[in-house]
């Protein structure tokens, strides 16, 4: 299978201005190292600790950020090194479903203008009359009535800003959907129908995501592969059965275990090690908190190590 | 007489009765003669689908939601007993932050951008509690670390747009509870968060309540999250509550077909299927609501009554009440 997106030995680092106006600006790493790949009509699930990364992520695929060092290629191509023209027409193939759908709605614009326009950038043969039917059938799908063409962001609720971003992402046809928390603000029954909707989008007309979620249960079932991010690390990667029956990373299992399941009304009570302390340094990502770490976990950072067929994982005691 | 003290329920810290949320030109009834309680120390979750209402109500509570905004909001809203709707707005900015506080929804656009996350935490705790700056700030890098946030001294001086999501999400939590309210109103104030960040604010806002009796109205679409930490459920469809009662026997044998079908669109990380299973059809728009029961298009089991009368109250097996002709217990 020939990779629609790679991702090879990606960084990024997001500079600061020194506090001082004669000092160097600090340069905070975010991520380290990302490589994967994509193919077409493939799903890749991302989860990880909030602010491992994967929003960063998936913002360098649309190119809404540049990586500090390595490449993202795309249908074999450098995105980095795209001309103007080639990356107009690379935006046309990718969207992006943003985790904060409050931010991602032009305010001024109706609904349906916010549809329409995305529309135009694929269907700019269409006439006003097809135009609309269209817009409303792409409200239909994600649930909401065509009639919210004609309103404005701020009279809708926040899991009804996030379908109208599903919309809009859908109504261009693009190739890839970087969905970033794109169900999360959704009730579980809206949220299996978009869902649905996603997955025989994908069976249909071979589109491919890269699906960042926190609802393991979600990821479970949407993706083919998953890759787990700690601390802007791919600390596993492997197909979804491997990764939810076999997993092998100690944060893998962790987050597993404290996963809610059905039925179980427990009484809270906090046992695993929870806050990280500072600013990684050295060594394994994950050291801080693990219970099986050795004195050498503190020292050498794991390097990634195929175990299995497709399952990577970077831990010493693997 | 000692025994009677501990049986006698804690008293509401938040009373909401009869309350009505409506567009100005009058088109559209957002909220629909909504009743609530939640007494000191307890979780009350609003459960329901999207655009059900569930914002709206917790900002009709907050006192947000206004003719500013094209809003005309009646019937009474109590905080320990007090009027919030006779209070004059100096004495409601007084009490919001201090004893009611919301985590909104939305926490990018409720942080002010140009500031660092650090002073909004500070000048929130100033606003309310006689402290020094040293003072607040020591404070607000604790509120910081409490809420799970690595290396917070640092982080005291981010600006939003250099958090995540979910570390956003997460200053708003610390901002709400940084006054220790009487009462606190948290719209969906995990969907960002991985599981055991989740866990460890859930913990922490479980320890406030059993600790300081803190009352906490908890709008979640995490079924989850609800088994395991609220008290007492509240289902809303369209703007109404269609049941109400405690979690466990709500959960385990639900009355109206709509909330045993959210139960039943739980994904389950154990079981492995293909498809997602939902509700059929979709919330009608509130602009073209069905006459009878707003289910009833959807239903299963609805009946041609169900199509002309509303379903009026009735008690549930176990508390509570369900708005429904053929509740899913009578059947079973
Ligand atoms: N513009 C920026 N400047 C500096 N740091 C940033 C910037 N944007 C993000 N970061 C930092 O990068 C890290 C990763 O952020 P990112 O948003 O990718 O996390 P995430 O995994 O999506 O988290 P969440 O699940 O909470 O959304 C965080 O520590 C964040 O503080
Ligand atoms: N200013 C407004 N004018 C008209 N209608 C509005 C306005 N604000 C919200 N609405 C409508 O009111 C309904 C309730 O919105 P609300 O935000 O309370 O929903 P919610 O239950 O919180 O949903 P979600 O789970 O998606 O956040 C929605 O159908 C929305 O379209
Ligand atoms: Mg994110
Ligand atoms: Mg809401």
């Amino acid at each position: 299978m020939s990779a629609l997106l790679r991702y090879d030995r990606v960084t990024k680092a997001y500079a600061r201005p020194s506090l001082m106006p004669w000092g160097r600006p600090r340069s905070t790493p975010i991520l380290h190292g990302i490589s994967f790949a994509l193919a077409r009509g493939e799903t890749l699930g991302i989860v990880g600790e909030s602010g491992s990364g994967k929003s960063t992520l998936g913002r360098l695929a649309l190119r809404l950020s540049t990586p500090t060092g390595g490449r993202i290629l795309y249908d074999g191509q450098d995105i980095n090194a795209l001309t103007p023209a080639g990356l107009r027409a690379y935006r046309t193939k990718m969207q992006m479903i943003f985790q904060d759908p409050h931010n991602s709605l032009d305010p001024s614009l109706t609904v349906g203008m916010s549809i329409a326009e995305a529309l135009d950038i694929h269907r700019s043969e269409l006439g006003a009359t097809e135009r609309s039917e269209r817009v409303g059938a792409l409200l239909s799908q994600v649930g909401l009535s065509p009639t919210c063409a004609t309103r404005r962001p701020h009279e809708f609720s926040g899991g009804q800003k996030q379908r109208i971003g599903i919309a809009r992402a859908l109504a261009v046809e693009p190739e890839l959907i970087v969905a970033d928390e794109a169900v999360s603000a959704l009730d579980v029954s809206v949220q299996a129908h978009i869902l649905n909707l996603m997955r025989d989008l994908r069976d249909a007309l071979g589109l491919s995501y890269l699906f960042i979620a926190h609802d393991l249960a979600v990821v479970r079932r949407m993706s083919h592969r998953v890759a787990v991010l700690y601390r802007g690390r791919i600390v596993e990667m492997a197909d979804r059965d491997d990764l939810f029956t076999r997993a092998q990373h100690p944060y893998t299992r962790m987050l597993l275990a404290a996963a809610p399941r059905r039925g179980t009304h427990h009484a809270p009570a906090t046992e695993m090690p929870l806050a990280a302390p500072g600013p990684g340094g050295q060594g394994c990502p994950f050291h801080a908190r693990c219970t099986l770490r050795q004195p050498h976990c503190a020292e050498v950072d794991p390097p990634s190590r195929t175990i299995a067929p497709g399952h990577e994982v970077a831990c010493h005691l693997v | 007489m000692e025994l009677a003290h501990a049986l006698s329920p804690a008293p509401p810290v938040l009373e909401v009765s009869h309350l009505t949320v409506a567009t100005t030109d009058g088109g559209v009834t957002i909220v629909d003669d909504l009743s609530l309680h939640v007494r000191q120390g307890e979780m009350l979750a609003l459960l329901g689908e999207s655009g059900c209402g569930k914002s709206m109500t917790s900002l009709a509570i907050m006192r947000l939601a206004g003719a500013a905004e094209g809003l005309h909001v009646s019937g009474t809203i109590r905080l320990s007993g007090e009027d919030l709707g006779t209070m004059s707005e100096r004495a409601m900015r007084r009490v919001r932050g201090r004893r009611l506080s919301m985590i909104f929804q939305n926490p990018m656009s409720a942080l002010n951008p140009l500031r660092t996350v650090g002073a909004q935490i500070a000048e929130t705790l100033r606003a309310h509690v006689p402290l020094s700056r040293a003072e607040a700030r020591a404070r607000s890098v604790a509120l910081l670390d409490e809420v799970g946030i690595t290396d917070p001294a640092r982080r005291y001086d981010a600006y939003p747009h250099e958090l995540s999501g979910g570390m956003c999400q997460r200053v708003m939590i610390a901002m709400a509870i940084a006054c220790d309210p009487a009462l606190l109103i948290a719209d969906e104030p995990t969907t960002a968060l991985d599981v055991t960040i989740q866990k460890q604010i859930m913990d922490l806002l479980h320890t406030l309540r059993t600790r300081r009796g803190m009352a906490i109205l908890m709008i979640t679409h995490d079924l989850g999250v609800v088994a395991s930490y609220a008290d007492r459920v509240a289902v809303m469809y369209a703007g109404r509550i269609i049941e109400s009662g405690d979690v466990e026997t709500m959960f385990a044998r639900p009355d109206h077909p709509y909330t045993g079908g959210l139960l039943a669109s739980m994904p389950d990380l154990d079981i492995d299927a293909e498809r997602f299973y939902a509700i059929p059809g979709s919330v009608p728009d509130l602009r073209e609501l069905p006459s009878g029961c707003t289910f009833a298009p959807r239903c299963a089991h609805a009946t041609d009554s169900c199509r002309i009368h509303y379903p009026s109250p009735s008690e549930r097996a176990g508390g509570g009440f369900v708005r429904c002709w053929h509740p899913l217990q009578a059947n079973a």
